[in-house]
């Protein structure tokens, strides 16, 4: 199946979600799960597909020539796994809004329409087609929160839709200079990248969209619309939030801002390493001190977010190799953690706050023991994805001449603080007796899981395994792509 | 500047180009002096007795009563609007015929669609009602 | 004289007077039949000149005219022709929106769409102005026009405040306007556009210049409602009718863009670097303006006329370019291209826009009459979205798009004079701005309902939308997302239009 496939599956199911008439929330879930695995199916086909080098599936129409704009697709090693994560997440919150009720056909066609943008992006050959597609999913982004959103939805969406657009701006303005810049008659990637940049030029260009993009992937200090925005959004959104939007933000980084301008980057990634060093340290201090379960989640993906970024940071194939396979990691677990804290627990307990929960492993063994094992596979326990990805970037932060070593230990007692959050938040959530009173979790047994939350807890859980066990089926596939740009930013002087 | 104020150039042609607008600031002077000063005499020379009478306003001798606020009928402008469209008209129209010999069939055109839109206007006013007095 | 040059405008005359001389044989009840028909005329009209624009290169029959212009001051080139369409067909909308906002207005039907279609006359004659005197006419046609509609409700008072602030501050622009062309004329001793383009005979003359050159765009920019020229707009558009609001932000603002276009056109280099700058500050000055104003504002028209602002102040981002050296940059057409890209895609978002005003019940255009919109009628709520979205330049919209080429030319001009670059950070501010605003109006739109307290959400019925609107608004939809996802037409057929500016 060709790749754009997923693109065309998402547009086609927003349209096609929007238009079923409200009342119909059963038929209008199955219509949402077919679009969403179909996406899932592409996306792994062409997965099975990719030889490992090079661009597949390529397209290429032109589109708006008095603008040099061009109507390019095609994956290659990078996007691949983003494509995989995205298709997952996708599915997966299809099955965790199972009940969802309220204008659900609004609700899925804004949903689509975001994973459209998504995948839109991921499959952009062209500077301006990705910047089009990363757009469009402002506008659905504000929707989900905003309208089937919890706590303080609207404050927390129009912080998202201001953040995420002035990360845009500057990305917008970055990419001007660098059109001029280059004296490019077209914005394709393939052309830009051979244009010969100015080492002036690019020290100016590279923050402004190297910030740009990392605005979305929540770089300190431009991370705070991260945590307000997943808890205020509804889970589906959430999980897509995390799993996957922020991930935008890390891919522009690398294709855009690393791929495109390597003296700019070398210059820049002893700051931009300090940057993601804060992240995951103060992430991870932060997660320490929530007292709301879906707060916890939401600093842990930025301390998370902080090992992608610095992954970036080393500009070396290890370290690179483990910011993408920490995307698809984080992609796969936060979206879990998310599924798990802001739908499964919290339509038993109505309540978010830890203090309020008495002794939940007791009354809802399975759901506990399911988000222990990925609270585990969250803090990088070997056998799980996040383990191979911090591994790897650690491992390149260690090779890498931009990384200082103080930085790498100090991402290193990051993750020893990963893991004292996420002990501690798991016995504080599963293991305590209430320490709140007037708590609206009630005594005795919880139902079990349905159907459809076992089905999703079983396939992000699956993948995270399965990758962490076999990480050599998505690094192999992204050796050629990276070595492209790491070539680059060794030849680059 | 000169030959669009050909007057002025006469005046002094080849001098620096401030002198050309002396004359203009000499005039503008006292004009404005022309007007200013009776006030200031006055203001200073007359003696000052105020009283209710001498503080009211002035109406040829006769005592002023009500608002000068006062509404007129619309009609009134009406009429009033109408004539001076028609007034105005004329002084198009006098140039237009004192030259007429010299003139093209392009200007009769022209003057004749000036004429109709203006006569179109008469007949709206005039079949809406606004000409007859009620 | 060729009378063909003239024909649209002819034509666009002779339907105002038939409509109003129709009038004194129709019985009451037919009146808002005469506004269908002035909208059919000028379909018709639109269709010839789209289709058949060989009609008008027409026959000479009256000699070539003299004294102080040495042309006719007429130009009907590509330019003109797309201004003229764009015209055309805001005047064709607003004459429909009209129709359906007829209850509204109550009485004197005929005399609204002859004067909607007067006011057209002269943004068509703007089009074309290539001399000041064919500007001043064109500009005091609109502007008297504008008049009379923006005061049309007379028994409301916000109706004639706002027809007598129009008036008075109008007055005062045309009074700078006119004083500006006096002293352009004084210097260069032509009332042409292209006197501008040659040295004057000394240099008091040339200072002259310079100063009537800035009145005169002092002028215009009270039409475009540019900073410090915007006084009027809030009050205004708050006032007036929408659909004379919407021709007002639309049309009237186009007209003043059309003729500054052809004006910096001929500007010689010296020049270029005066209203490069004058301009520059205008534009920062006025997207600020516009988006910190319109930040707080509840009434939907107010909202509108400060957005409007900013638009304003990014067109002007347009004109920038057309000011850049010759030869340092080739950008001039291509700024042209973007402002009459950006102005079509405006076109389209606000007629949608003011089209579902209409159709909402409430006195008074507070944001809270948008309440529960999404459930009473799907499709006003889709409009309105979209053209809400457009104006915020987000994509796959007609308005990122003409904001992208704005932002690129402008950049494009900036780029050799980095202490300019403000002016980048300016409008991309800006922007992030506008976002604040738009994305409350979908707010209002789709969860409004604790906005005011008296009104809950989604309490009144379904509201049903004729089916002539109906079909207007989804083709507005339409239009904006298919030429936002495939603008090459458009900017090909552009291209012929700013062939005049390469």
């Amino acid at each position: 199946m060709h790749a754009l496939l997923t693109l065309i599956l998402s547009f086609a199911g927003a349209l096609a979600c929007g238009l079923m008439p409200a009342g119909r929330a059963r038929q209008i879930r199955w219509v949402a799960l077919a679009f969403a695995s179909l996406g899932l199916l592409t996306a792994l086909h062409c997965a099975l597909r990719y030889g490992g080098s090079g661009v597949a599936d390529e397209v290429d129409w032109p589109w708006i020539p008095s603008l040099g704009a061009r109507l390019a697709f095609g994956y290659d090693g990078i996007s691949l796994p983003l494509l995989l994560v995205t298709g997952l997440v996708a599915v997966c919150g299809v099955l965790f809004t199972w009940e969802l009720k309220e204008r659900a056909n609004e609700f899925y066609a804004y949903y689509f329409a975001l994973v459209g943008g998504v995948y839109g992006v991921f499959l952009s050959r062209d500077l301006f087609l990705l910047f089009v597609f990363y757009e469009i999913a402002v506008v659905p982004k504000y929707f989900l929160i905003a309208i089937w959103g919890g706590t303080r939805k609207d404050y927390a969406a129009m912080k998202l839709v201001l953040y995420s657009f002035a990360g845009s701006a500057l990305v917008l303005l970055g990419l001007l200079g660098l059109y001029f810049g280059a004296n490019a008659s077209t914005f394709t990637l393939q052309e830009l990248s051979q244009a010969s940049l100015s080492a002036p030029l690019q020290y100016v260009v590279f923050p402004l969209l190297f910030v740009g993009f990392a605005v979305l992937a929540g770089m300190w200090p431009f991370h705070t619309w991260a945590p307000t925005g997943h808890v205020a959004a509804p889970t589906a959104a959430s999980m897509l939030l995390a799993g996957v939007v922020m991930k935008l933000g890390a891919y522009g980084c690398l294709r855009v801002a690393i791929g495109l301008l390597p003296l700019g980057a070398k210059v820049w990634a002893p700051w931009v390493a300090a940057l993601a060093v804060v992240n995951i340290v103060y992430g991870a201090l932060v997660a320490l001190r929530q007292t709301d379960f879906k707060f916890v989640i939401g600093y842990s993906s930025v301390s998370h977010m902080g090992f992608v970024l610095l992954g970036l940071a080393t500009l070396t194939q290890t370290g690179l190799t483990g910011a993408v396979l920490q995307m698809f990691s984080h992609g796969v677990i936060g979206a879990l953690l998310f599924a798990l804290v802001g739908a499964v627990i919290y339509s038993r307990t109505h309540t978010r706050q830890l203090e309020e929960f008495h002794l939940l492993i007791a009354r809802m063994p399975v759901i506990a023991w399911v988000f222990i094992l990925a609270g585990l596979a969250s803090m990088g326990l070997p056998g799980f994805s996040g383990f191979a990805a911090e591994l790897h970037v650690l491992m390149g932060a260690w090779q890498s001449p931009w990384v200082s070593a103080g930085l790498v230990v100090l991402a290193g007692a990051g993750v020893v603080a990963t893991f004292g959050y996420t002990l501690v938040k798991i016995h504080e959530a599963f293991f305590r007796p209430r320490v709140a009173s007037g708590s609206s979790d009630k005594e005795g047994l919880y139902e079990p899981m349905t159907a459809a939350e076992i089905a999703g807890c079983a396939l992000l859980l699956g993948s995270s395994l399965l990758v962490g066990l076999f990480p050599s089926l998505l690094t192999d596939k992204m050796q050629a792509s990276l070595k492209l740009i790491v070539d680059r930013l060794n030849e680059a002087r | 500047m000169g030959d669009v104020f050909p007057q002025l150039a006469a005046i002094s042609p080849d001098d620096a180009h401030g002198a050309r607008y002396l004359l203009l600031a000499v005039m503008g002077v006292v004009a404005v002096g022309f007007a200013v000063a009776p006030l200031l005499l006055s203001a200073l020379v007359a003696p000052r007795k105020p009283s209710e009478i001498k503080q009211s306003p002035f109406e040829c001798g006769l005592e002023s009563k009500g608002d000068a606020w006062v509404q007129f009928r619309v009609q009134y402008y009406l009429y009033a609007l109408a004539f001076v469209i028609f007034d105005v008209e004329v002084v198009f129209i006098y140039p237009w015929a004192a030259a007429f010999t010299n003139l093209s069939t392009g200007a009769l055109v022209a003057m004749g669609v000036f004429v109709l839109l203006l006569a179109e206007g008469l007949a709206y006013l005039w079949i809406k009602g606004v000409l007859s007095w009620k | 004289m060729n009378v063909m040059l003239y024909s649209m405008e002819i034509a666009m005359v002779l339907s105002g007077l038939g409509i109003l001389m129709l009038d004194l044989g129709t019985p009451a009840r037919g009146k808002r039949d005469l506004g269908y028909l002035a909208a059919f005329l000028m379909s018709l009209l639109l269709l010839q000149s789209v289709f058949m624009p060989e009609v008008q290169d027409g026959f000479s029959l009256l000699s070539s005219g003299h004294s102080i212009t040495e042309g006719p001051g007429y130009k009907l080139d590509a330019f003109a022709r797309y201004f003229k369409h764009l015209f055309l067909l805001a005047a064709i909308l607003v004459l429909l929106m009209a129709v359906d906002f007829a209850g509204t207005l109550r009485a004197r039907l005929a005399e609204f769409f002859a004067l909607v279609l007067f006011a057209l006359t002269g943004m068509s004659a703007a089009a074309s102005a290539t001399n000041f005197i064919t500007l001043f006419v064109s500009i005091e046609l609109i502007t008297v026009s504008f008049y009379v509609l923006t005061s049309f409700q007379r028994g409301q008072m916000r109706s004639l405040e706002a027809g007598v602030k129009y008036l008075i501050l109008g007055a005062a622009a045309s009074a700078v306007l006119v004083y500006g062309i006096a002293l352009v004329y004084g210097a260069t001793g032509s009332m042409e556009f292209a006197a501008l383009g040659k040295a004057c005979p000394s240099a008091e003359h040339d200072h002259l210049l310079r100063l009537g050159l800035l009145l005169v765009i002092a002028g215009l920019g009270f039409k475009i409602a540019a900073f410090p020229f915007q006084i009027w707009v809030p009050d205004v558009y708050q006032g007036a009718p929408a659909p004379v609001t919407a021709f007002l932000a639309v049309g009237s603002k186009a007209a003043g863009f059309a003729l500054l276009m052809r004006l910096c056109h001929h500007l010689r280099p010296d020049l270029r670097e005066l209203t490069l700058t004058v301009l520059a500050a205008l534009a920062g000055a006025t997207i600020l303006y516009g988006s910190l104003c319109a930040l707080r504002q509840r009434n939907l028209k107010r909202l509108f006329g400060y957005a409007g602002i900013a638009s304003a102040g990014y067109l002007l981002l347009g004109l920038l370019a057309l000011n850049a050296q010759p030869g340092a940059s080739p950008s001039g057409a291509q700024g042209c291209h973007a402002m009459m890209f950006y102005l079509a895609g405006y076109l389209i978002a606000v007629m949608a826009a003011f089209t579902v005003l209409c159709h909402l019940d409430g006195e008074d255009e507070d944001l809270s009459v948008l309440a529960g919109l999404h459930a009473r009628s799907p499709l006003l709520a889709t409009v309105l979205t979209l053209s809400v979205v457009s104006m915020a330049g987000l994509p796959p919209l007609m308005g990122f798009l003409g904001k992208f080429l704005l932002l690129q030319s402008a950049f494009e001009v900036l780029s050799p004079h980095p202490a300019q670059l403000w002016l980048m950070v300016v409008a991309l501010g800006g922007v992030v701005i506008s976002l604040y605003y738009y994305f409350g109006i979908l707010r209002a739109i789709y969860w409004g309902g604790g906005i005011s307290p008296g009104r809950p959400a989604g309490e009144s019925e379904a509201i049903t939308v004729p089916p002539l609107a109906r079909l207007l608004l989804i083709a507005c939809g339409l239009i904006l997302l298919w030429v936002g996802i495939f603008p090459q037409a458009l900017l090909e057929w552009l291209g012929d239009a700013v062939a005049l500016f390469r």
